[in-house]
């Protein structure tokens, strides 16, 4: 892995390039990049602390991705202080080149970058949020909701504006992708407990066989009715014999 | 694999080293297209400030969430002067001291920098396509590519008076329609 192979750009990014270099805005949108990489650090950073496999960074026109090819079980805490390093290190490096124009762009990323839609950095903090409090799959569930309503209401309110609805192109499809992808990652959600031995400290006691109801965090124990079964047995059996469930 | 990286790199830099060549070439041949070319290349500014206007007027603003108002505490919308006198290509102004010269249109900062005869001097370009020079300034707030709203203070007025040339595709125009 070398950083040509994390790093990429995505064509969006070359097109917003390119309008702002015949308009006269290259000041500003190299402000707006920097502020954007400085953000995505932050991630990074965090990331190769806790030996997150960092898969690849898309760069944007109004921010970047940094996507991961992790566990889906990793500790929620971890997540969280990933996700919440890319602001602090927006916000330090804001306030340390204090200005004005940077003050103005790095608040509007921030803000942008807030919304509970998918792809940003938002929809994960509600993830989290929610993961904390419900089971994995609705939490998910919910997540898709609430960033289509997001978009739409976004969509409905922004003025027209080229940019911005490449934008909104894009995280449309990467809704529509996590929608496609729902059952998927709940079955690798599965799948990695049966794989991997995560020792989780907490847990929780189902009272049946319903494994909708596992939780991010938590180790399961679940009663149909007449004997108790460790969540191991359950999946195993699940991915063993596929047929019979 | 290595082979042919290196075999890519160096025939990447011969087709260059062609091209240049043999633009030198004709350019040295032809007279005419030299001076074309000179013309259009070196004297002509691109007007970023017109392509701006017509692409915020179809598609929206470039940056949707920035705010660019640089907000001047003093702002003014007309020039007030004592007298006018004709200096160079363009018109001198006759003001009070350290008078902040404000901007007379909106548009795009292309030039910060000594003209000879001028003294300290900001050319801002507008969409239009005509290129404002204040000149004889002190205390320049504005800097490159900025672009700048009507009444802006471009700078101070250094001593008495300032100096306005209006150009427009590198030619001099008359100053009187603009003052």
């Amino acid at each position: 892995m070398t950083i040509k192979n994390i790093f990429k750009i995505h064509p969006f990014y070359f097109f917003a390039a390119f309008v702002s270099v015949i308009t006269g805005h290259f000041k500003d949108f190299l402000l707006f990049s920097l502020i954007i990489v400085v953000h995505e650090c932050g991630h990074v950073f965090l990331a190769l602390i806790f030996k997150w496999n960092v898969y690849e960074i898309i760069l944007l026109p109004f921010g970047a991705l940094t996507v991961f090819n992790e566990k889906i079980n990793r500790p929620l805490f971890e997540e969280f202080l990933i996700l919440i390093f890319g602001p602090i290190f927006q916000i330090v490096f804001t306030f340390a080149f204090y200005n004005e124009n940077i003050f103005n762009l790095s608040t509007s990323i921030l803000f942008f970058n807030l919304l509970p839609v998918i792809p940003l950095d938002g929809s994960k903090v509600v993830n989290i949020l929610l993961n904390r409090f419900l089971s994995f799959k609705k939490s998910h569930l919910i997540t898709i909701y609430i960033s289509f309503l997001t978009i739409f209401f976004v969509m409905i309110k922004a003025h027209f504006n080229l940019i911005l609805m490449l934008i909104f192109i894009f995280i449309l499809f990467k809704i529509i992708d996590e929608i496609k992808n729902h059952n998927n990652i709940f079955k690798k959600f599965l799948l990695e407990r049966y794989i991997y031995d995560f020792n989780f400290k907490k847990i929780k006691f189902i009272k049946s066989l319903n494994l909708d109801n596992m939780k991010r965090d938590y180790r399961h124990i679940f009663y149909n009715g007449k004997e108790y079964v460790t969540e191991r047995r359950i999946i195993k059996k699940m991915f063993d014999f596929p047929s019979k469930t | 694999m290595k082979a042919r990286k290196i075999f890519n790199f160096f025939s990447k830099i011969l087709i260059c080293i062609i091209v240049t060549l043999s633009c030198m070439i004709i350019l040295k041949s032809n007279s005419n297209l030299r001076g074309l070319i000179y013309k259009k290349v070196f004297q002509n500014n691109f007007k970023f400030a017109k392509v701006n206007e017509l692409y915020e007027k179809y598609f929206g603003v470039i940056l949707p969430f920035s705010k660019n108002n640089n907000v001047s505490l003093v702002s003014k919308e007309e020039i007030e002067y004592e007298s006018k006198e004709e200096y160079k290509d363009g018109v001198r102004l006759k003001v009070s001291e350290n008078y902040p010269v404000p901007l007379l249109n909106s548009g795009i900062v292309i030039f910060i920098g000594n003209k000879e005869g001028y003294g300290d001097t900001v050319i801002v370009q507008d969409a239009d396509g005509v290129e404002t020079w204040y000149a004889n300034l002190k205390m320049i707030k504005v800097s490159m590519y900025d672009y700048l709203k009507k009444g802006d203070i471009v700078g101070e007025a250094s001593g008495d008076n300032f100096i306005l040339v209006f150009t427009k595709d590198g030619k001099i125009i008359d100053y009187k329609k603009y003052i």
